[in-house]
C-alpha cells in the first residue's frame, strides 16, 4: 500500500465503461418495436415485422454475445405474447429464438459487405432474420394445427417471403442514422480498447481538507477527445451547503457534477489528474454504485431514469438492488415519498404522473438511499416559471429542513438566489470564482464572464453602483431590491 | 382462480399445451376447450374478454376452412380448429390475471430467469406509453415541416420513416442516461430482494397437483382409447 | 393577414371549451407574444392557428381565404411551428440536409431548394455548421437549426413554443436579436412564453389568454403599467417594471436600460 500525500501528481485513466448499455438500448430499441406495431401503417393487417428489425438493429449496433442475443428475443416474445400482438404465443417463442441466433451470427461472423459505401450487412440481416423467424413460427403452426401443404407452401411461405423483404428495406433505414449517432456518441471507442484501466486499489489516499465532498487538482479529460474538459479544480463541499455550479453551455458543469458521483472517469472513462473526495471516498477506489449511497444524482433527462411501472417499485428499485428487506424497502419508501410530497402514490403508474411529478419520484427514489448529498443537472430545462419556483421550493426545504447538502448546475440564477449559499462559476473547464452567490456574480460582472446569466435586477444594481449610487441591500430578490430603491430615493 | 400465483397459471397453461397436442378427438378437444371457458369464468375473466374469445374462435374457423379447402377430412379440420382455441384461450387467463411485477418476480426467484431480462421486459413496456405520446409529437413537428403520412402503403411507410428515426435516435440518446443510471443504482449485483413475494400456498399445490393427475389421465385416456 | 375569427375550441361536442370566442388578426413584421397560465388556452390557440386542431367553432382565415380545413402540413407554406424540444424532429447526417427537409417535402430541388437553405442557415447564424451532425449540437444551436428549418419554407408567420426556456444566457441574447431580424424581414413572429421580460423589452404586442378567453390584446405598456392588472391573470411582472415601480411616479421601464436611465434622471445625473 502506498500513501499519496500530494494528489495533484495523480493520473487514472480507463476506457469507456457502461456495462449496462446493451441492455438499455435493447431496451429502448424493443419498446419502440412494440410501439410501430402498434402505429405503423399497414394494409389488410399487413405489416413489416418491426419487432424484428428493432432487435436486429439493437443486436447489430451492440453486438451482445449469444446468449444475451436470445435473452433479449425472448423478451421481445414475452412483449409480442403480453400485448396481445401474437395470435399463437408458442410460436414467438421459437421463432425468435431462432432470430436471435440468425441475428447474433451476422452481428459477430459477417463482415460489412461493403458496396461502395454503404454495407449489405443490414439488408442482409433484416432479410435473413425475418424468413428464418417467419418461417419457424409458420411451421411450428403448420404441425401443431395441421395446415394443409399447399396452403403451406403456396401461400404462407411466400407471405413471410415478403414480410421478409419488408424487414430487409426497413433495416438499414433505422439501422445507418442508429450507427452514427452510437460512433458519435462514443467516439469511435475501438480506437481505445488497447488503454489500460489504472488501478488505485492499493494506494492509501485522504481528503486534504474537511467537506462532504473535496474535489483537488481536478483535471479530467474525455476518451477520445483533444482539450481538457476539466482543468486544475479544487473546490469544497461543505455539509449543508446549497451550492450552484453555472457557466455557458459547454463549461463542464455537468463534467464537475459527474466528477462529484464517481461517473467521471468510472463511467465515463478518460483520463483524470488529480482526485474528487466524495463522503471521504476517493471515487476512484470506490464503485459508483456505492459512492451513490452517499451522494444521490438527478440527471437532466430524468424521465429516463425512471424504469419500472408504477410509483411503488420504482421507489423500490434501488434498495432491492442492493438486498434490502421488504419491509425496509417500505418503510423508506414512505419516508422518501413524504418528503416530496407524493404520499400515498404508491400504487400509480408512472404514465399517468405529470412531467413535474416524475423529477419528484426520481428525487424520492435518490432520497430513499438516505444520501447526504443531492445533485441536480440543470434540473428546470423545459419547466415554467411557476414549475420552477415550486421545484426550488421543495428542494431548498429538503435543504434546510432535512440537513441535504445540494449540488445544482443552473442558468436559471434568479430561481436559486433564495436558496443558494454559494456559487461556483465555471468557464471552458476552469474554475474562475467561488464564493458567496454576490461575490461571483460581481465577479461575472466585471470580468464579463457570462454576464448574461446575472438576473437582471442584480445587474442594474451593480450598473448603478459603478455609476456612484448606494443601496442598503442586495438586489437578490424583486422585494429586496424594491425596498432599497425606496429607501435609496427617499433618502436622498 | 385469480389469486393464484403466476407458476401456477404458468403450469396450468404448460399443461393444457400438452393436453392439446396429445388429445387427438374433436370431442376431447372440445371438450378441453369448455374446461379453458370454466377456468375463464372461475377467475371472473370471461365476460370482459367475450371479444378477445370471439376473435380466437374466429381465427380458429378460418384455419379450419383452410383445411377444408385445402383437402382435410372434417375430422382433421375439427381438430385443427379445436387444437388452435385450445391452445390460446388460456392465454387469455394468463394475461388478464398476472400482474407483471409478480411475473418478474416468479420469473426470477423461481423459473431461475436472469434478473437482467425480466427487467428489459418490464422496462420496456414502461417506455411504451411515453413511447406513443412522443411518437405523437415527431408527427406533429414533421407534419408542421410539410409532411403527412398520405399515400400508397409504401409511400406511407416511407413518410413514417421520418418519424421513427427521429424517434429512434432521442431513444438512443436516453438509452446512455438509463445505462449510468443504473449503475448509480446499483443495478446488476449479487443478492437482490423483491418487495412482492410470488411463493406457491395451499391453493396453488392443489391445483399443481390435480394438474399433474389431469395430465396423466389425459395420456391414458390417449394409450388406451386413442382420445 | 392571418386571423382566427370568433374560435371555440373543445375536445367532445359536450365538452368544456379550452378557448371561447377567440379572435385575433395576425398582420405582417409584427412580435407578438401570446402568454398566459398554463391550462389557460394558449397553446391550444397556437395549434388551431397552424392546423394540429381544428376549431369546433368560428374560422381560420388566411388572406381572406377561409383555411379551417387545411392541415398542418399544407398550411406549412406560410406558417411554421418551432416546438420547444428542438431534437425531437431531427434525424438527418447534416445541419444542411436537416433544413433542406423542409423545402424539399415543399417539393424543391436543385439550385432553388440550396439557395432557400443557405439562405435560412444564414439568416439563424448556422451556416458555419452547415455539415455538423445536428443531434451533437448544442441545445441553442439546435433550437436555431430548427428555426432556420422552417424558414426555408418561405413562411410569413412563425410560432416559437417556449423558445428561451433552458437555454442559457447566451442563446437567448441571440434568440431575441434574431426575433428581431426576422421580423424586419417582414414574417410575423408568434412567441408563446412565459418570459415577461423578452415581452416587455422586445414585444410590440402582447395577447394574454386567462380562463380559456382572450383576456388582453395591445401593448405590453398598457398591460404592465398599471399594477395588478397582470398579476390578476397570474402573470409575473417583468422585474425592469417592478423596479420602475419603485421609483416617485412609477414610471414605466420596459428594460433595465431604461430604468437605470430614470434611476439616474432622479439623481440628476444622466
Amino acid at each position: 500500500m502506498q500513501k499519496i500525500d500530494d494528489v495533484s501528481t495523480l493520473v487514472f485513466t480507463k476506457a469507456r465503461g457502461g456495462k449496462f448499455r446493451w441492455l438499455t438500448i435493447s431496451t429502448l430499441m424493443l419498446a419502440i418495436g412494440m410501439l410501430l406495431h402498434l402505429v405503423s401503417p399497414s394494409v389488410f393487417g399487413f405489416t413489416p415485422n418491426w419487432m424484428i428489425a428493432t432487435y436486429c438493429v439493437a443486436i447489430l449496433l451492440t453486438k451482445p454475445s449469444y446468449r444475451q442475443c436470445i435473452g433479449i428475443c425472448m423478451v421481445a416474445a414475452l412483449m409480442e405474447v403480453f400485448t396481445s400482438k401474437a395470435a399463437f404465443p408458442y410460436g414467438n417463442f421459437f421463432s425468435e429464438f431462432g432470430g436471435a441466433l440468425v441475428a447474433g451470427f451476422f452481428a459477430h461472423s459477417v463482415p460489412p459487405l461493403r458496396v461502395g459505401r454503404f454495407s449489405l450487412r443490414p439488408i442482409l440481416t433484416g432479410f435473413v432474420t425475418t424468413l428464418v423467424s417467419g418461417f419457424i413460427f409458420v411451421t411450428i403452426l403448420k404441425v401443431v394445427v395441421g395446415i394443409p401443404m399447399p396452403v403451406y407452401l403456396y401461400g404462407i411461405l411466400p407471405a413471410v417471403a415478403m414480410v421478409a423483404a419488408g424487414n430487409a428495406a426497413i433495416t438499414p433505414f433505422l439501422y445507418f442514422p442508429a450507427r452514427h449517432l452510437f460512433q458519435t456518441m462514443n467516439g469511435e471507442a475501438a480506437v481505445d480498447e488497447d488503454v489500460k484501466d489504472s488501478d488505485h486499489s492499493q494506494l492509501i489516499l485522504k481528503q486534504s481538507r474537511p467537506g462532504v465532498i473535496s474535489i483537488e487538482h481536478l483535471s479530467y479529460t474525455y476518451p477520445g477527445m483533444e482539450g481538457e474538459a476539466l482543468h486544475d479544480i479544487n473546490l469544497a463541499v461543505e455539509k449543508g451547503d446549497f451550492l450552484v455550479v453555472t457557466g455557458a453551455n459547454g463549461a463542464g458543469k455537468t463534467s464537475l457534477l459527474m466528477a462529484m458521483a464517481g461517473a467521471v472517469p468510472q463511467y465515463y472513462g478518460g483520463t483524470m489528474k488529480g482526485m474528487v473526495f466524495t463522503g471521504g471516498k476517493a471515487v476512484t477506489q470506490t464503485s459508483i454504485s456505492d459512492l451513490a449511497s452517499k451522494v444521490g444524482v438527478i440527471l437532466s433527462d430524468y424521465s429516463a431514469q425512471i424504469v419500472t411501472l408504477t410509483v411503488g417499485e420504482e421507489m423500490a428499485f434501488t434498495l432491492e438492488n442492493h438486498g434490502y428487506s421488504p419491509e425496509e424497502i417500505k418503510k423508506r419508501s414512505k419516508e422518501a415519498l413524504a418528503k416530496v410530497r407524493l404520499t400515498g402514490l404508491e400504487k400509480r403508474e408512472v404514465s399517468t404522473l405529470s412531467g413535474g411529478q416524475r423529477q419528484r419520484l426520481v428525487v424520492a427514489a435518490v432520497l430513499a438511499e438516505e444520501p447526504e448529498v443531492l445533485i441536480f443537472d440543470e434540473p428546470t430545462s423545459a419547466m415554467d416559471p411557476e414549475g420552477i419556483s415550486e421545484f426550488y421550493e421543495m428542494v431548498g426545504r429538503l435543504n434546510r429542513e432535512n440537513g441535504l447538502t445540494v449540488v445544482v448546475a443552473e442558468h436559471h440564477l434568479e430561481a436559486v438566489l433564495p436558496y443558494a449559499n454559494r456559487f461556483a462559476l465555471l468557464d471552458r473547464g476552469h474554475l474562475l470564482s467561488e464564493g458567496t452567490p454576490e461575490q461571483v456574480m460581481k465577479f461575472m460582472m466585471n470580468h464579463q464572464v457570462y454576464a448574461n446569466a446575472i438576473p437582471d435586477i442584480y445587474k442594474a444594481q451593480l450598473v448603478l453602483e459603478e455609476e456612484g449610487c448606494h443601496f442598503e441591500k442586495p438586489f437578490l430578490s424583486v422585494s429586496d431590491a424594491q425596498a432599497s430603491i425606496a429607501r435609496a430615493v427617499k433618502g436622498e | 382462480m385469480e389469486k393464484l400465483v403466476p407458476l401456477t397459471k404458468i403450469i396450468l397453461t404448460l399443461a393444457t399445451a400438452v393436453w392439446s397436442l396429445t388429445l387427438q378427438t374433436p370431442s376431447g378437444l372440445a371438450v378441453l376447450c369448455v374446461f379453458e371457458l370454466l377456468i375463464l369464468l372461475l377467475a371472473r375473466r370471461l365476460f370482459n374478454s367475450l371479444k378477445a374469445v370471439f376473435l380466437l374462435v374466429v381465427f380458429a374457423v378460418m384455419l379450419g376452412l383452410i383445411e377444408y379447402a385445402g383437402g382435410g377430412t372434417p375430422v382433421e379440420c375439427y381438430v385443427s380448429a379445436f387444437r388452435m382455441l385450445a391452445l390460446t384461450i388460456i392465454f387469455i387467463y394468463l394475461l388478464g390475471t398476472v400482474r407483471l411485477q409478480d411475473l418478474t418476480a416468479t420469473m426470477v426467484q423461481q423459473l431461475k430467469v436472469p434478473y437482467e431480462y425480466a427487467f428489459m421486459f418490464t422496462a420496456g413496456l414502461r417506455f411504451i406509453p411515453d413511447f406513443l405520446e412522443e411518437n405523437r409529437m415527431v408527427t406533429e413537428a414533421q407534419a408542421c415541416r410539410g409532411m403527412a403520412v398520405k399515400g400508397s402503403f409504401i409511400k406511407k411507410c416511407k413518410r413514417y420513416m421520418n418519424i421513427v428515426r427521429p424517434l429512434m435516435l432521442r431513444s438512443l440518446e436516453r438509452s446512455e442516461t438509463m445505462a449510468l443510471s443504473l449503475e448509480l443504482r446499483g443495478f446488476g449485483g449479487k443478492g437482490r430482494t423483491f418487495v412482492d413475494s410470488v411463493a406457491l400456498h395451499g391453493a396453488d399445490y392443489l391445483v399443481v397437483i390435480l394438474t399433474c393427475v389431469a395430465t396423466i389421465m389425459v395420456f391414458y385416456a390417449r394409450m388406451k382409447y386413442g382420445a | 393577414m392571418l386571423e382566427l375569427q370568433n374560435v371555440s375550441f373543445r375536445y367532445t361536442p359536450r365538452g368544456n371549451n379550452i378557448l371561447s370566442h377567440f379572435s385575433a388578426s395576425f398582420g405582417e413584421g409584427e412580435l407578438v407574444a401570446v402568454t398566459g397560465r398554463n391550462g389557460s388556452g394558449k397553446t391550444t390557440m397556437t395549434r388551431i392557428l397552424v392546423g394540429l386542431e381544428k376549431p369546433s367553432e368560428g374560422i381560420v382565415s388566411y388572406e381572406g381565404n377561409d383555411i379551417s380545413a387545411e392541415d398542418a402540413s399544407a398550411r406549412s407554406r406560410f406558417i411554421g411551428y418551432v416546438f420547444q424540444q428542438p431534437d425531437r424532429q431531427m434525424f438527418m447526417p447534416t445541419v444542411r440536409e436537416e433544413v433542406a427537409f423542409g423545402p424539399r417535402m415543399q417539393g424543391l430541388t436543385g439550385k432553388e431548394l440550396d439557395d432557400a437553405v443557405e439562405n435560412a442557415m444564414r439568416a439563424v447564424d448556422v451556416a458555419e455548421e452547415a455539415d455538423r451532425y445536428p443531434r451533437s449540437l448544442p441545445r441553442g444551436t439546435q433550437q436555431r437549426v430548427a428555426i432556420a428549418s422552417a424558414i426555408a419554407m418561405n413562411i410569413r408567420y412563425l410560432i416559437l413554443d417556449e423558445p428561451t426556456s433552458g437555454q442559457d444566457g447566451n442563446e437567448k441574447k441571440r434568440l431575441i436579436s434574431l426575433m428581431n431580424a426576422l421580423r424586419k424581414q417582414g414574417i410575423t413572429v408568434i412567441l408563446v412564453t412565459h418570459d415577461m421580460d423578452i415581452v416587455a423589452s422586445d414585444c410590440s404586442r402582447v395577447i394574454v389568454i386567462a380562463d380559456h378567453e382572450k383576456a388582453y390584446d395591445g401593448t405590453p405598456e398598457n398591460l404592465f403599467a398599471s399594477e395588478g392588472k397582470a398579476e390578476q391573470w397570474g402573470l409575473a411582472v417583468p422585474s425592469s417594471v417592478a423596479l420602475g415601480r419603485a421609483l416617485p411616479g412609477s414610471p414605466y421601464c420596459k428594460d433595465m436600460v431604461s430604468f437605470c436611465n430614470a434611476y439616474m434622471k432622479l439623481h440628476g445625473r444622466e
